[in-house]
């Protein structure tokens, strides 16, 4: 291969990203108006200056429109559930259910969008924390932008061991190490990170939700959860990845409700001019009331959604059986006038059905429809409207949501991502561990997800520690750490989560909101990383 | 009411939205068959449909 790794191949690898985050931030375009642009420069320098033949991008395009539809299979019916539960006025019953559980309404705030959505990143993955989120926040009362920003924050930091350790597992067998040990130490680094991340998520929510005064009333309550979810999973990494992340989330989600009757929450707080709440909102319902239905009637579609993932994903026998049916494309091997190669596929990205978190998420709505139809919360002939509102809600999206995943698969087939990931590594040098965690953010931001960033990066961070003579644990630690925190920016998960909380076309002001703290988390990271490495050096 | 519903913005991104899934057997045929004209009218239905939606969004405000 001879990639010209170069400035002004760096430059043009980056131009899709600049033009769509400019677009985006800066000129506020929503993410279905800023991707077409930004996927017009990706084809036109990948013909003009990488040398990629037409079948190539073509293919890549499949891939990148396959892998698009395995995502909307999550967003699609994310947002049927949310009608549904909006149809039934269930969202006014959470608010109003919160309250006795605690009324406290910082730690309600917290329980959903970090501690709720943590547990579901624990279970699901795929965007369902922001999905199912967003809405539940504006539920309890959240202005729209931040409903979205929190869950965002929130769920990122259980990405790596989440969903059962998909994205870890991505990194171990990308980079082909067998060795327990490294494989542990790695873990270490990675936990380690990670448990950083979610200490500032959890301080983030309380400063976003009062500044001084609420992170010092939330402080218990963020000390507790944070050493329960990053200190506990760091423990069970050493044992077990796999169930690392999910385990912890579930007693976080358990401890959760016994503080809301400690004496530090048990009684009413809240800051009346706090930013992040909309005082004046009322959910309005169509053709119920709200009153006579009870929190646990409320979320039936929510129960439904965790028992039926439970259930399929952790009964090994049941998870093999469903797992049977499988839909996948062969695909043929391309390369670039300059040498990088894709290789040929006899099966990519498997698609399973049967236990993909959107069946789960479909069969949920549906469980959630007829409950509340049965209980009269819901009219009858409201099956059409519901569907209706969906699809208005879910078209931007899925425009977006293909055109960002294409936009990736280009890049990728064409090596620009690589330019970007190299590039950047040749320009640091001995300095290169201060973006190591931001090369797994660049990762998830193109790709949308921790385990694609892992897949991408993983031997390049890897084969960059080899370079540097520096442990490759600490760089493999760093880059599914920067992966993870990525995901709070990618625009397909933002996409999710400004959808399910009706403010489609806002993604620029979420990513305004969370890029500071992504970068700065990744950054951080970075320090510590470097620093350790200057000691031990 | 079917011509409402493509006369307006929704409708027209649904056309968008929909054009885009219908790209992928051109690009997959095209590039296994090893037919070009097949990937470009692939990639060029992805272009147009994804710039009509930009039309939609920006050029309507």
């Amino acid at each position: 291969m001879d990639l010209p790794i170069n400035f002004i191949t760096w430059m043009l690898s980056a131009l899709p990203i600049i033009v769509l985050l400019v677009l985006m931030v800066r000129f506020q375009w929503g993410a279905a108006e800023a991707t077409p642009i930004a996927l017009a420069i990706v084809f036109t320098t990948a013909f003009l200056v990488f040398k990629a033949p037409i079948n190539l991008v073509a293919l890549e395009s499949a891939k990148g429109i396959w892998n698009a539809l395995i995502v909307l299979i999550v967003i699609w019916p994310a947002i049927f559930i949310y009608e549904v539960t909006h149809e039934a006025g269930a969202f006014e019953v959470f608010k109003n259910g919160m309250q006795k559980f605690s009324p406290n309404e910082l730690l309600q705030v917290i329980a959903i969008g970090w501690v709720f959505v943590s547990f579901l990143q624990g279970v699901t993955g795929f965007g369902v924390p922001v999905a199912v989120g967003a809405p539940l926040l504006t539920g309890i009362g959240l202005v729209p932008l931040w409903a979205v920003v929190i869950p965002l924050l929130g769920h990122a930091w259980a990405n790596t061991f989440g969903t059962l350790s998909v994205a870890w597992q991505a990194l171990i067998f990308q980079t082909g190490i067998t060795d327990v040990g490294l494989i542990n130490s790695i873990a270490l680094w990675a936990a380690s990170f990670l448990w950083i991340f979610n200490v500032i998520t959890g301080l983030s929510i309380s400063w976003f939700y009062g500044k001084k005064e609420a992170v010092k009333k939330g402080l218990p309550a963020v000390l507790i959860i944070s050493t329960i979810h990053g200190g506990g999973q760091l423990v069970l990494s050493q044992i077990n990845q796999t169930v690392a992340n999910f385990v912890m989330t579930c007693i976080a989600l358990g401890v959760i409700f016994l503080l809301g009757k400690t004496k530090w929450y048990n009684q009413p707080w809240s800051i009346k001019n706090s930013r992040i709440m909309d005082r004046s909102k009322t959910v309005t319902t169509e053709s119920t009331n709200p009153n006579e239905m009870n929190i646990h009637q409320a979320f039936t579609p929510y129960y439904a959604l965790t028992l039926i993932t439970l259930t399929i994903l952790l009964i090994q026998p049941i998870k093999r059986f469903l797992g049977q049916l499988k839909f996948s494309f062969s695909f043929i091997e391309t390369s670039t006038g300059y040498g990088v190669v894709n290789k040929a596929v006899d099966s990519y990205s498997a698609f399973s059905p049967l236990t993909h978190a959107g069946v789960f998420l479909l069969v949920a709505a549906f469980i959630g429809f007829f409950y509340f139809r049965s209980i009269k919360h819901i009219g009858k002939n409201r099956l059409g409207t519901i569907f209706m509102r969906t699809v208005e809600k879910t078209v931007p999206s899925t425009i977006a949501v293909v055109g960002l995943i294409v936009m990736s698969k280009v890049m990728g087939g064409t090596g620009q991502i690589e330019i970007l990931a190299v590039g950047t590594a040749n320009a640091m040098k001995g300095s290169y561990a201060l973006v190591a965690p931001l090369v797994g953010v660049l990762g998830s931001f193109m790709t949308s997800s921790n385990m694609a960033s892992n897949i991408l990066f993983g031997k390049f961070q890897m084969t960059t520690a080899s370079i540097l003579n520096v442990p490759v644990e600490t760089f493999l630690g760093a880059q599914t750490a920067g992966g993870a925190i990525g995901n709070t920016i990618s625009p397909g998960n933002v996409i999710l989560g400004t959808t399910t909380a009706g403010i489609l076309g806002q993604e620029g002001k979420v990513l305004k909101t969370i890029l500071p703290i992504a970068i700065a988390s990744a950054l951080f990271i970075g320090v510590i990383l470097f620093v350790y490495l200057m000691i031990i050096q | 009411m079917e011509n409402k519903f493509f006369k307006s913005k929704i409708g027209k991104q649904t056309i968008s939205g929909v054009t885009l899934f219908v790209a992928f057997p051109f690009l997959y045929l095209g590039a296994h068959q090893g037919m070009d004209i097949l990937s470009i009218i692939g990639l060029i239905a992805i272009l147009i449909s994804m710039g009509y939606t930009t039309y939609l969004g920006v050029g309507n405000k």
